[in-house]
């Protein structure tokens, strides 16, 4: 008799431990639903009723201490390997996908293991850097191994600058507009993509497209130049009206 | 915008004006070998694997960009003439900027390297432009990371 009551007060003890555990699991996804924008409660519904359930839209931006995109700062820190660095990300032609990343988290491994094998390419051309949290948080050493050749700048501060809310976190700045384009959680590089795609196809960023409008290679204006001299010699200056023959026979007619 | 771009190392330190890269680094020693403090600025990415001298790196500087690196030598040279001559960080001029004086030579561009020694730490200041013929603007790029750049007892 005895042994059936111990026996049946450890079943209880863990069946409680059981249900307490799913509890505690059932917390923690709603909590990470609420951070993500889904509010289970009916009573949020417009309708009173269980509707579907209300996500963010993507567009908007889902840390409220950063109001402003253009609060943007360079990437100062330290290099895994102990070294000083400081990134340039606004006032430059480039543009620049910063990669918030753990040691530690799952999905984050994903992406470690992406850049290990050489920074992907990023639509846009845009620089990768990873961003970890300083030598307080993470291992250098750790860090070091996870990322390959990938830039990686150690710092708390940028976290808490760029008010990132949880890892993988990605941050799109266009260098010439020095303001952030896009932002948010990826949980798999083709997403990624798609975030920087959009920022790219939005026209709120320089694709190196529209880049190469402004910018010209040394043999392209050298050339420039020679063809600006001849012309000179011929005695032919800007606004000369032989440079704009109004038809073929016309232009001809002048040699 | 934060401007909070200063870095510092080895007692060294450099604030990279906006558009700039910086780093401070400092080669892991080989057996029997002792190694320096090197400071990087340039307006393009830092590239990965370029040298102390800015190899791999000039080569992607446009007609408007600029590279300046300071290296520190070892305290031994920092008694000889060829580092004393100058007890500071010297200004550049852009007559000083010469198409000779790359390590090596990619057309259209110019050099610059001057040695100093400043509390006792040797260092030498070498600075590529991309186009020679935009010198004076670039001349003036530099000395704003160069006019930057501090000097305390080493590490």
């Amino acid at each position: 008799m005895t042994a059936l009551v111990v026996g049946l007060t450890v079943a209880v003890a863990l069946l409680a431990l059981l249900v307490a555990g799913l509890l505690r699991g059932h917390a923690e996804v709603l909590r990470a639903l609420h951070q993500m924008g889904v509010d289970l409660d009916p009573s949020a519904s417009p309708t009173g009723g269980a509707g579907p359930v209300g996500v963010a839209a993507p567009t908007t931006r889902p840390t409220p201490a950063r109001p402003d995109a253009a609060d943007v700062v360079d990437l100062a820190g330290t290099t895994p390997g102990g070294d000083a660095i400081s990134l340039a990300v606004s006032d430059v032609r480039h543009d620049t996908l910063i990669a918030f990343l753990t040691s530690g988290c799952a999905t984050c491994r994903g992406f470690w293991d992406a850049f290990r094998t050489g920074p992907p390419a990023v639509p846009g051309g845009a620089r990768l850097v990873a961003v970890t949290r300083g030598r307080e948080a993470e291992s250098p050493g750790a860090i070091a191994g996870l990322a390959g050749s990938t830039p990686v700048v150690m710092s708390s501060e940028l976290w808490e600058h760029y008010d990132i809310p949880y890892a993988p976190y990605f941050v799109y700045v266009s260098g010439p507009a020095g303001r952030v384009v896009g932002e948010g959680v990826a949980a798999g590089w083709e997403e990624v993509k798609a975030l920087v795609a959009n920022a790219v196809a939005d026209g709120t960023t320089s694709s190196p497209a529209r880049r190469g409008a402004h910018e010209r290679s040394r043999a392209d204006q050298e050339r420039d130049d020679a063809v600006d001299r001849q012309l000179r010699a011929a005695g032919i200056g800007p606004g000369d009206p032989r440079l704009y023959p109004t038809s073929i026979s016309d232009g001809a007619g002048r040699e | 915008m934060s401007t909070d771009r200063r870095i510092s190392s080895a007692g060294l330190s450099v604030t990279p004006p906006s558009g700039w890269e910086a780093t401070i680094y400092q080669r892991p020693a080989r057996p029997g070998e002792v190694t320096y403090p090197v400071v990087h600025a340039a307006t393009v990415p830092l590239v990965a694997g370029r040298g102390d001298y800015g190899g791999g790196l000039v080569e992607t500087l446009s007609a408007a960009d600029v590279f300046v690196s300071f290296l520190e030598f070892g305290p031994d040279a920092a008694t000889t003439p060829l580092f004393t001559q100058l007890r500071a960080v010297p200004g550049l001029t852009p007559d000083m900027y010469r198409p000779r004086q790359l390590q090596r030579t990619i057309v259209g561009q110019a050099g610059v390297q001057r040695f100093f020694t400043v509390g006792g730490r040797a260092f030498c200041l070498y600075s590529v432009i991309g186009a020679v013929a935009n010198r004076v603007v670039l001349t003036a790029r530099a000395n704003q990371v160069i006019g930057s750049f501090h000097i305390g007892p080493g590490a």
